[in-house]
Formats: C-alpha cells, structure tokens, sequence
C-alpha cells in the first residue's frame, strides 16, 4: 500500500528527472490512472444520460462531455502539482525539469486537441452521416 | 284557386322572355313559378340553355336536333304517310346544331325529324302532355272549363318560331281537347329602317302574319299528317287571340332601346296573366269577342310605376357575393375577422417543411405495428440476440437476412405489405392541412402555397434521400444494406455496456430507411397527384375517406370562381351564364333604360345611393362589418362546400347558392323596406301620369289610330284597390282621364308589391277589328320586298317560298293573293261606283241647296220690302198725323187770330164807342206793324 502510495506520489507530483527507468515506470502508472479516470467519467457521463437520441450520437456527445469534465479535473491537479511542488522549485531553465513535467503538460494540451478534433468530427457526422 | 296556365317559349327569345317572366314572379314571391303554371322551351339551338337563377330553374328545356338533316328529310319523305310537300330538299340546309338557320321550313323540319339524338315530335308532345298533366293537378273547382290557358310565346323573325308556331298550336290542340284560352304573344320585327340585308327576316315575318291570317280563315283547313302517323284536320284558327308586339309605339315614342327591353315588357305580360291579369281579360274579352270588337289579333300598351325592390336587393346581394368570392381568391391577402393580412409565402414554407416532418414521422411510427406485430419491441429484442451470439449463421448474414428485399417474413416483407397504412396517413394529414387552412383563411391562395410548399419540402426529403443512396429500386437498397450491416456491427461500444442499445439504435435506423425506400415510391406518386392527378388520390384502409388535394383542383377552383365573379375579363362566358359583376352591370344599366315604359321610383335619390343605405341598413341589422361565409353555408366547412359544388358545375353552385343565401338573409332582416308606389305617385302626379299615357300608346305601328272600347280591357293594377282608385282621382285632378273608377279598370293582387302597372289592350280601329295584314303601316313594303327578292337575287322563286312559307305552298299562296287583288279589285271598283254615286249625291243636293238658297233669299228680300214699304207706310202715316197735328195747329192760330181779331175789333168799336183817345191809337199803330 505505502509502495503504491509513493508510486503514485512520484509518478503525479515529482518533477525530478531521476533516470530513465523511474521515469519509465512512473509514466506507465501514470497512463493507467489517467485513463481509468477518464473511462469513470466517461462511463458515469454515458450512464447517467438518459436522452432519447440516437446511441452512436449520444455516446460520441457524452465522450465530449467526457472531455470537459475531464479537463477540468486535469486543470485541478495542474494546480495541485504546483501548490505542492511550489513555483521556486520549478528550474525553467533546465532540460531535465522538461523531461519531469512533459507528461503534465502533454496532457493538458492533448485533452484540448483532443476535443477539439473531435468536436469537429461529430458535427461532421450529424451532417453527412444517414445513421442518425 | 287560380287557372292552370301552361307558358311555352319557342326559340330563343321565348326562352328570354320566360326568363322575365320567371324573373318578375320571383320579385314578387320569392319563387320561380306558382304550383299552377308550367314554363316550356323549345329550341332548336344547341347552345342556348336556360340561365342561372337564384332558385333552381324551372324553365324546362326542349331540344330539337337538327343533326344529320339528310336523314331527317329522308325519314319524313320515305314514310309515305307524313305530309311531306313542304320539306325542303337536303342539300344547301343549315350545318348542324346551329338552330334553324333563319329557315322556317327547317324550324319545322326540326319539330317533325328524328335522328340519333331522338324523335323531335314525339319529344315535344311528351314535354307538352308532361306540362299538362302536371297542370291538371291543378283545377279550378265550380268553373266548366277547366283545361289550362296555354300562353306560346317567341319571336317569329328566325326559322324556329315562324316554322313551328302554327303546328304548335294545332299539337296543343290536339293533346288539350277542347282548349279554351290558347293564346300567342308573338314579338315582330320594329318598322324597317333599311331592308337591306334584313330581308329574310321581314320575309320570315310576313310569312308568319300571311299563315297565321290563312289559318284564321274558318274557310280553310289545317290538315296534315303528322310524324307521329296521327292524321289531324281542323279548321278552328290556331289561336284563340294573337298579340303582336314590337320595339315600336305607336305614338311616336323612340321605340325600345333594346330587344332586352321588348322581352322584359312581354315577360311582365305574361307574368300578370299568371298572376291575376288573365282572369279580369278573359272577363272582358268574352263581351270584346261576342260584340265583334276583337277578333283573333290584338295588342296592348303597358307601363309602370316600380320601386324596384328586388333589383336592390339582387345587387347587394352580388356585392356582398363578390366580396366574398373575392376574398377566396386574393392573392395577396386573406381575411382573419374581417382584417386584411398578407399572405406570407416564407413563413407558410417554414410552416410546411415542419408539418410534412410531423407527417413523415406519423407515417413512419403507423408502420411500425404490422398484423399485430410491433417492429420497434423486436428489434430490440433482435439486438440482444445478436450481441449475445444467440443466432443461426454468421452474423453479417443473419441481419442482411432482417432487411433485405430477397427474403420473405422479415421486416422488409412486412413493411412492403403494410406501406398503405402510411400513405393514408400522408394522405389524411395533407388532406386535413388542407381543410383547415381554407376553412380558417378562407383563401385559396393560401392553401394552394400550402400544398406548393409541402411539395417543396417533399421534394427536397426525396433529393436528401436520394444522396443517402437510397432509391426505390431495389437492388439499391442491396447495396445500401450492405454497407447498413457493416456499420451497425462495428464498434458497438461494448466498453461501455451499451452493445444493446446501440446496436437496437442501428437495427431501427436501417428499418427507418428501408421505410424510406419502400415509401418514396409512393411520395413520388403522391406528389404526382398534388402537382398534376386528374383523378383523385383516396385513402384505402381509413374508414373515413379522404382524397388528397390537387393543386389543378385549387386551381380550377380559383379559375371558377374568378369567372363566377367576372375577374378575368378575357373570359368568355358560356351560353347561359352570367357572371356576377355582368348582372350586377346589367341591373344598373337596365335601371337607367329610359325607353323601357317602366318608371323606376327611389325615395333616396338614385339607384345606387338606395342601393348604399339598403346595404348599411343590411350590415347594421346583421351586425356584421362585412360579408360572412357562415350565411352561405352556415357551419359547413368551406373546403368541403367547394369541393362538393367543384363537383357539379361550380359557377352555377356558387351563384345560385351566394346571391340566394344573401338575398334570403336581406329578406329575413328586411333592410330593404317595401315602398308604397301611389305615395310616389301622390307627390308627383305629373311624372305618373307621364309614364301611365305611355300604356295607351300599345307597341305596334298601325295606319289608324286605335280606338277605345269598352269591352277591350285597360287596367290599372296595383295591390290595393283603394289606393287604385286614389291614383285614378290624382290622374282625374291633373286633366287625365283615361282611366276609370270602375271595376272593372281595377285589378287588385295583393302580392304585388312595390309597383302599380297600366295596361290597356288595343284591338279596334275604325270600328273594326284589328287585322295586321291590312293596319301595320309597314306590311305592304314588306311583301313588296319579299314577292321581289327571288328576282333581285336571282333564286328560284319555287326555293325561295319553299324555306319562308312552311304551312302553304306557294300555288296556293299565289291562289289566295289573285284572289285578295280580285276582291281588292272589285272593292276597288265598288268604292269606285260608290264615290261616283256620292258625287252625284253631292251635286244634285248641292243644287236642291242652291234652288232652296234662292228661294230663302227671294223671300227674304221680299221681306224686306214688305218690311220697308211698311215702314215707309208708317212714316207716312207719321207725317200725316204731324201735318195734321200742324193744320190742327195753324186752324187753331187762325182761330187765335181771328179771336184776336174780334177782340180787337171789339176794343175798337168800344173804342169807337167811347170816344177817340190818341195815345191808344198810337199804341194800336204799333202792334200793327207786328
């Protein structure tokens, strides 16, 4: 417990570069709890939705819905980092502290494209597609 | 209960003149025609149909082809028994169906021919005995004779009046045994103003006055063999009484504007001979006939005084038509409570494309439930099947199998069957849009966006449809399935536990548009039939049946009914129809006919300014600030209503239904009030008696003046015999006196309102009986015309008579003319002895006067000299008495003298005796000398 405890501790708030195969592992734990975060959202988004259109279009518009949301929890734990690993700490000038916060940032940005080309797509499809 | 009276119109203008007839009893009743009398028509035009009447019409039609004339003459001549020397031949005879050409020999060829369209002579007897035994119900109880009066009317100018008229009255002989009252009231042509290019028809003319006087002939028979193989004979003239009438007055008048004008005076004739005039004739003409002051022909001056109530009424009753008919097909606006909105195409499309979305959507959900089976519930349980694995096959095949069109029993097959059940919902929706918008807008215009836009809409459903892929055809929908069934099992979000609902949101989108494409067939269909059906598009498996609405029907309807009103002006009317605006023009000119005898009174002015307050009075006493469809057809549903008259001849529906539905509801709320004539007539005495002298001028130019009689009826009629007599004490006041108190110048009828009318019959001149031949001043030009126009135009003589003279043949017409110019002749010579004879006469009492004159003048002077000498004796005698009187005088002066003398002698012997005194000798001297 106290192991994955600070498995997680390192892998979310430290944003030392210790070495490759840390950082390897920490990634790793680190896309897990991600995407178990986002598919929870997702799938309580998709259940506790009970709107009456058509399926494939409901669960495309609540994987946006999805998205925000989980932007939003994102953007808490952005702020969280920095609460807890404090501004002073951050060295803008060093290579490694790029390695260590990458992932972070990564997922910021990627969330946002992400949405966005998606949002695109959906409206696409409601216009052009005959299943709907 | 009054005389069954039988009227029948030959010809056009009798048809014209039993639509006045018709026209003035409805004014006066509200109806077309009494229980007791019959209207007939006959006519050999095809195209002349009786009009459109408020009420239904009673003037009943009947038709003599002329069709395949070959034949007719042909069947006439080949049957050995008909009477046949007066057929004309075939060849060069009128084309078919366009009446009698002018030909009064094919007038009569009309009433004795058959040809495919039927059995003319037999058609005319059946119409007749119809009218009699209809009649006959009729009959006046207590009076002996109680077979009907029987009016025939016309004009005998054409082919068909002149050929039939004498027959006619020889067929009602024959079928009403015993007639009594057959009377004709024939209209002639006016005195000629040039004969040029009139010749047929003065031609036509005389030869009806020259039959209708051999007839009337007790000498000479009517006998024929009719088509009908009844031979008859009789030599009672045609008609008990013929009255003649043209567009002339006697007096010197203008003659009548128009023939309109003519037929309007004989349909008011007729029209008080059914109402009451007939009987106070009959009273008198019985005396005129037995008294030898009428005798077969006579004719009649009329007048009136009329506030012309129902023309009023008629004409609001076509503005409030117009403006309601109007509305129905602007264009630009409809009407919400009387308040004028433009119609706004774009809103109404928007409108459309979410309503056909609504009816596309209705359609689709009733395919849903087919024998019981509900698709939407099994697809869903399908979709758990499939998902579970719990199906036979792979699974690609097993859903392809749901919806394809090669398989039985699935969906596709159950849909296909069941397609109709959406189509009527189509069908019934569109139906019911369409009700409802015209019920509600009361525009046509609107309804016929409606349905463009809805068409719209379809149209573009079909176009996005068909970018789908999808089609009607078949092998289409093969391909677009095949793509269906690969997108709706792929990627079924499994992860998220929503395999099921997703894939039964797939199944129903492929049903959705397998629906599509069984069902764009018919939208196509549909579409076809609201763009351009000519029959009708129902609903199969409704209860209630609905058609689908066309737009040519809104379009017809919208045509229709701007011809009703008389929009278009480049409209023709067809043959007995009048448009609304046409009557309403023609009231108001025929208000303004000065040459009609019928003076019209307006207590407000003008026509039009009654007209106004009738109408204001009209929207105060309904309330209403304009003209309501509810008052025509109540709560009848306006699209229904024009449908329903849409399918019967919608012009003559309209107008009959709208002016009478107004004209009941102008009479319910009286806004026209009656007005009584004789205040008129009270206050203007001059102007009535203007237009009452007017009757004693009768409508036909005579050599000689006609002469009163008192067995000849003159009538003021009127309906109240009080006021009657009032108007004949006004007329007596203001010097006129040619009407009487008595009753028997007084004809009350108790319905007539609004009007009183002076009629005065004519049939005597010179005391003798009228006889046209001889009085109309014209007659002798016209047979000069008629005996020379077969020279001037060069045409056999024999043809010529042949095609005028339909009843007597041309050796026999010469016969009888020799034989009138002999008689002219010897009557000429008579007269010419007579006046010889007078003149003898004249001489030899002129001198029995001179030799009386001498002798009066001889004693006369002897007389005087008996005179003189006894006068001069007298004088003499004077003298004597004076010279007497004189020596009587000086005997007595000498006697004075002498006295004188011997008192003088007497003084002087006294004198003498007493002594000489000088101063009386000197005073003695004196008186000597004196």
């Amino acid at each position: 417990m106290e192991y994955i405890k600070n498995l997680l501790n390192e892998a979310f708030f430290d944003v030392e570069f210790t070495g490759w195969a840390d950082a390897l592992k920490e990634f790793l734990v680190y896309i897990i709890v991600i995407g178990l975060v986002f598919y929870l959202i997702l799938f309580l988004v998709v259940k506790l939705n009970k709107s009456e259109i058509h399926k494939d279009y409901l669960i495309h518009m609540n994987y946006l819905v999805s998205l925000s949301i989980f932007l939003f929890v994102v953007t808490l734990y952005i702020f969280f980092l920095i609460k807890y690993v404090g501004v002073s700490q951050f060295e803008w000038t060093r290579g490694n502290f790029y390695l260590g916060i990458g992932p972070q940032l990564i997922l910021y940005a990627g969330t946002i494209i992400l949405f966005i080309s998606s949002y695109s797509k959906f409206k696409n499809r409601v216009k052009n597609s005959p299943n709907g | 209960m009054a005389k069954p009276t039988i009227l029948i119109g030959i010809g056009t203008s009798g048809l014209y003149v039993l639509e006045n007839v018709q026209n003035f009893y409805f004014e006066n009743t509200g109806k077309n025609k009494p229980d007791h009398v019959e209207y007939l028509y006959i006519e050999t035009n095809k195209d002349n149909q009786p009009s459109v009447t408020a009420l239904d019409n009673e003037i009943k039609r009947v038709y003599m082809s002329l069709g395949e004339m070959e034949k007719m003459v042909e069947s006439i001549k080949n049957d050995t028994f008909i009477t046949s020397n007066w057929v004309p031949p075939s060849e060069r005879l009128v084309d078919e169906g366009l009446g009698a050409g002018g030909i009064p020999s094919c007038g009569r060829l009309a009433l004795w021919g058959k040809n495919n369209e039927g059995n003319n002579f037999v058609n005319v007897m059946n119409a007749i005995r119809n009218a009699y035994s209809k009649v006959g119900n009729h009959t006046v109880e207590g009076v002996e004779d109680n077979k009907p009066a029987v009016f025939v009317t016309g004009s005998l100018v054409g082919g068909t009046g002149t050929g039939i008229f004498i027959d006619m009255a020889f067929i009602i002989r024959h079928i009403i045994d015993d007639i009594q009252e057959l009377n004709g009231l024939f209209l002639m042509p006016p005195r000629p103003v040039s004969y040029k290019g009139m010749e047929v028809i003065y031609s036509n003319s005389y030869s009806a006055y020259w039959s209708l006087n051999y007839f009337n002939d007790a000498e000479k028979k009517y006998h024929v063999n009719w088509p009908n193989h009844t031979e008859y004979s009789s030599n009672k003239p045609p008609y008990q009484l013929v009255q003649f009438l043209t567009q002339d007055y006697n007096d010197g008048s203008p003659p009548i504007s128009s023939l309109g004008g003519l037929f309007k005076m004989a349909g008011l004739y007729l029209f008080l001979n059914i109402f009451g005039l007939r009987a106070k004739r009959q009273e008198r003409l019985v005396d005129a006939f037995g008294n030898g002051h009428l005798k077969y022909y006579d004719t009649f001056g009329i007048s009136a005084i009329q506030y012309p109530k129902t023309q009023i009424q008629e004409h609001i009753a076509l503005n409030l038509s117009i403006q309601l008919l109007e509305r129905f097909v602007d264009s630009s606006n409809y009407y919400i409570q009387g308040y004028k909105t433009p119609i706004d195409r774009s809103a109404i499309s928007n409108e459309m494309i979410e309503s056909f979305d609504t009816i596309l959507r209705e359609a689709f959900s009733a395919l849903n439930v087919v024998g019981g089976r509900n698709l939407e519930a099994d697809i869903k349980k399908q979709a758990t099947l499939i998902n579970k694995g719990d199906i036979e096959g792979n699974r690609d095949d097993y859903v392809t199998k749901l919806f394809s069109s090669n398989n039985t029993g699935n969906y596709y097959d159950a849909v296909r069957n069941n397609i109709q059940v959406a189509v009527d919902v189509i069908i019934m929706r569109i139906a019911e849009l369409v009700k409802n918008s015209v019920n509600t807008f009361e525009n046509l215009y609107v309804a016929k966006s409606q349905l463009d836009s809805l068409i719209k809409a379809l149209n573009e459903t079909l176009k996005y449809w068909n970018s789908l892929g999808l089609s009607f055809v078949p092998a289409k929908w093969e391909d677009l399935l095949r793509r269906q069934t690969k997108w709706m099992l792929k990627g079924r979000y499994k992860a998220l536990l929503e395999q099921d609902n997703v894939l039964e949101d797939r199944l129903g989108t492929t049903l959705d548009l397998m629906k599509m494409h069984l069902i764009s067939k018919k939208l196509v269909d549909i579409r076809q039939n609201i763009t351009e059906g000519d029959i009708p598009y129902p609903t199969d498996t409704l209860p209630d049946r609905y058609e689908l609405p066309r737009l040519n029907v809104i379009e017809d309807m919208i045509d229709e009914i701007s011809q009703t009103v008389g929009r278009v002006e480049s409209y023709d009317e067809p043959a007995g129809f009048k448009t609304l605006r046409r009557r309403k023009s023609d009231i108001e000119s025929e208000m303004e006919d000065e040459t009609i005898p019928i003076l019209r009174v307006f207590p407000n002015g003008t026509f039009l300014e009654e007209v106004e307050k009738s109408y204001q009075q009209y929207l105060r006493k309904t309330n209403k600030s304009y003209p309501s469809k509810t008052t025509v057809i109540g709560q009848q549903n306006l699209w229904d209503y024009l449908q329903s008259a849409h399918s019967r001849t919608m012009k003559k529906v309209l107008y009959g239904d709208f002016i009478q539905a107004f004209e009941r509801e102008l009479n319910q709320t009286e806004s026209v009030p009656d007005y009584e004539v004789s205040e008129y007539i009270e206050n203007n005495p001059k102007e009535a008696v203007r237009i009452a002298k007017r009757s004693l001028a009768p409508l036909l130019l005579v050599n000689k003046p006609f002469e009163d009689s008192p067995y000849i009826p003159k009538v003021i009629i009127g309906s109240d015999s009080r006021k009657i007599r009032k108007i004949v004490q006004i007329f007596r006041d203001d010097n006129f006196s040619d009407f009487k108190d008595k009753d028997d110048n007084i004809l009350e009828i108790r319905n007539l309102k609004n009007v009183v009318v002076f009629y005065v019959e004519r049939g005597m001149l010179e005391n003798r009986t009228f006889n046209p031949l001889k009085d109309i001043t014209y007659l002798d030009q016209v047979k000069a015309k008629f005996e020379a126009y077969p020279k001037d135009v060069n045409i056999p003589i024999e043809r010529w008579h042949n095609y005028r003279f339909p009843y007597v043949p041309l050796a026999t017409y010469q016969k009888v003319e020799n034989e009138m110019k002999e008689e002219n002749l010897r009557l000429a010579e008579q007269k010419l002895k007579e006046n010889r004879l007078r003149k003898k006469d004249d001489e030899l009492r002129r001198m029995k006067e001179k030799v009386e004159l001498e002798k009066i003048k001889q004693k006369e002077a002897e007389f005087e000299e008996t005179r003189k000498k006894l006068e001069e004796e007298a004088k003499l005698a004077e003298l004597k008495k004076q010279e007497a009187a004189i020596a009587k005088a000086e005997e007595e002066l000498k006697r004075k003298e002498e006295e004188l003398k011997r008192q003088l002698e007497e003084i002087r012997n006294k004198k003498e005796n007493l002594g000489d005194d000088p101063v009386s000798d000197d005073n003695d001297s004196e008186n000597d000398n004196d």
